[in-house]
């Protein structure tokens, strides 16, 4: 038996066991209800759903196209402030320690840039594994140090699965996908969020006595704490912020983000598509930002001229992982777009085939340092253009499938 | 041990035995993977989308319903659709396994190798175990996703004789998974 199809039933049977866990426990937490009153929840659903509707509106009506859904929008939330636990390995506690490329439910950027040495979770004294960090499933390939020169603390994110409520050896195993906090090296702390308490903004612990340190979702550029009237402000760096505040575990607060009003595009994308390093920015078409599944950034988009009558337009789109896209303008689907991280392009460049001008047209982004993009169909070859790592053109009547040569 | 429920037994079990998922996947996904690499040309890119097509089966299980069909069309359905986005995007999808919160498996050269021959061979071996009129209509309904009328068409035979074909075709081929252990 080949070790893929013993490995995917493993995975598998897992995903079937969480999946079981999660819909016990969704029954169990769910109320039966009376139809009237399944009927009077449900209005007063549509109700609020209109309400809120109707608010942002009024209050935004020109910024519906500018908004990153990753950055909670009003005034913030307000909570009792979490305070880290002391980090301390759990014996005999069972925890999977799984390898590869993470799930996330929402991912940070964080852990799309390439990892280094540096960013390898600290080992704790006396354990001889993960367990003091407190989740069933953990992803200790994927652990990242936000940029330290940012930080006082020594500070660490890694992705998990499963955190233990309470942080307690025996607590119990939240069937959810999560990112840790770590902070300190020889006396660490530890927090563990879910993915939708960072989407929230709500990831946020108190750390030693007068720090906070709280994880960002992406698009979040700034992070101001308020208590007790006094508001205090931090950047975000790599998902991550810190903040020195005179306040305790237990204390209300109130979080507000901060949107990131601008994209630029990283060195990495840069490096892995060419095209957008140029600076002959132009407007993206509305057809073209339509097909953007949120908010496109508008000056990093540039045009691409493929020499037939398709045109492409490459975009740095910075919505959550930041991502490289092309549309095409001019064929029937410019509903449609391609994305890539600068992770993917790298590894095997990307290729989209679609329909343009009643024929097969093909566009996608090319792997680093290709210099040729071909199509072969039966026999036949087809160049196709390349410019800054983006490719495209219509294909020759005849010409079928996605056999795409780089060279 | 051969289970020897059915394969829609199976999938209504899975909400309280989650290990019914595991027998359904080890009777079909080398057959599966057989039809995704003859059908995708390329052993990484049939095992990723082998892997979306259970995932997104145990996912979708709520969306499965027997009176519609047996439940290896109803995989082989999502593979095909699986293949077309595939085609269409370039890329495979992978939301099933996010929202399962699934690792994307790795896979070295010689795990692709095994794939390409093993999962190729099994398929093959166990259609060809098939009479030809069984075999031909399991490909052209199960695999190729052709309806009855176009098959009987085309092979000059009522749709009540394909639906026979296809119906005695498939449960040779159980038979013939459970002999070899899934």
């Amino acid at each position: 038996m080949s070790d893929f199809i013993a490995d995917l039933e493993a995975e598998l049977v897992d995903a079937a066991r969480r999946r079981t866990t999660r819909r016990r426990r969704h029954v169990a937490r769910v109320p039966r209800l009376r139809p009237a009153a399944v009927l009077a929840v449900v209005a007063l659903a549509a109700l609020v759903v209109a309400l809120i509707a109707v608010a942002r509106g009024l209050d935004n009506g020109s910024r519906a196209g500018d908004e990153r859904p990753s950055v909670p929008p009003g005034p913030g939330v307000t909570l009792p402030l979490p305070a880290a636990q002391a980090a301390r390995a759990c014996p005999g506690v069972e925890q999977r320690s799984q390898r590869g490329k993470v799930p996330q439910s929402s991912p940070l950027s964080i852990f799309a840039r390439p990892r280094t040495q540096q960013d390898a979770l600290p080992s704790l004294d006396g354990a001889d594994s993960f367990t003091w960090i407190p989740a069933g499933t953990i992803f200790p390939g994927a652990s990242r140090r936000p940029t330290p020169e940012q930080f006082d603390a020594e500070l660490y994110l890694v992705s998990i699965a499963e955190p233990r409520q309470g942080g307690d050896c025996d607590g119990f195993l939240d069937a959810v996908l999560g990112v840790c906090l770590v902070a300190g090296s020889g006396d660490a702390v530890v927090k563990c969020f879910s993915d939708e308490e960072v989407n929230a903004g709500r990831a946020i612990a108190l750390t030693s006595p007068g720090v906070v340190h709280g994880i960002a979702p992406d698009g979040a550029a700034r992070v101001t704490l308020h208590r007790d009237g006094e508001a205090v402000s931090a950047g975000v760096h790599e998902n991550v912020y810190e903040i020195r505040v005179p306040v305790a575990a237990g204390d209300e607060i109130r979080l507000e983000l901060e949107r990131l009003e601008e994209c630029r595009p990283s060195r990495e994308l840069l490096e892995a598509v060419p095209a957008l390093r140029d600076g002959a920015w132009q407007t993206l078409p509305a057809a073209a930002g339509e097909a953007m599944p949120s908010a496109g950034v508008r000056q990093w988009a540039r045009r691409i001229e493929t020499g037939d009558e398709l045109e492409l337009w490459a975009i740095a789109h910075c919505d959550s992982a930041e991502r490289a896209c092309v549309v095409p303008v001019g064929g029937e689907t410019h509903e449609q777009q391609l994305c890539a991280t600068a992770a993917d392009i790298r590894r095997s460049g990307m290729t989209w085939g679609f329909p343009a001008h009643g024929r097969r047209a093909i566009a996608g982004l090319a792997p680093p340092g290709t210099r040729r993009v071909q199509v072969v169909s039966g026999g036949d070859v087809h160049d196709l253009s390349l410019i800054g790592g983006v490719f495209g053109g219509l294909l020759p009547p005849g010409f079928a499938g996605l056999n795409v040569r780089f060279s | 041990m051969i289970d020897a429920r059915t394969d829609e037994e199976l999938l209504a079990a899975v909400d309280g035995e989650p290990e019914a998922f595991g027998v359904f996947y080890g009777r079909h996904v080398r057959p599966l993977l057989g039809y995704l690499v003859r059908r995708a040309g390329d052993a990484e890119l049939a095992a990723d989308l082998c892997a979306e097509t259970f995932a997104a089966a145990l996912d979708g299980l709520h969306r499965f319903d027997p009176k519609r069909g047996p439940a290896v069309a109803w995989l082989y359905g999502i593979a095909r659709r699986s293949l077309s986005h595939a085609a269409r995007r370039g890329v495979v999808e992978d939301r099933a396994r996010r929202r399962l919160g699934m690792a994307p498996l790795e896979l070295t050269d010689a795990a692709l190798e095994r794939i390409e021959a093993e999962a190729s061979e099994v398929a093959t071996a166990a259609l060809d175990a098939l009479p030809a009129d069984q075999r031909d209509a399991v490909r052209a309904r199960i695999l190729d996703q052709r309806d009855y009328a176009d098959i009987a068409r085309t092979t000059r035979t009522s749709e009540a004789v394909v639906r026979k074909r296809v119906s005695r075709g498939l449960a040779g081929l159980r038979v013939r998974m459970k002999e070899n252990g899934a």
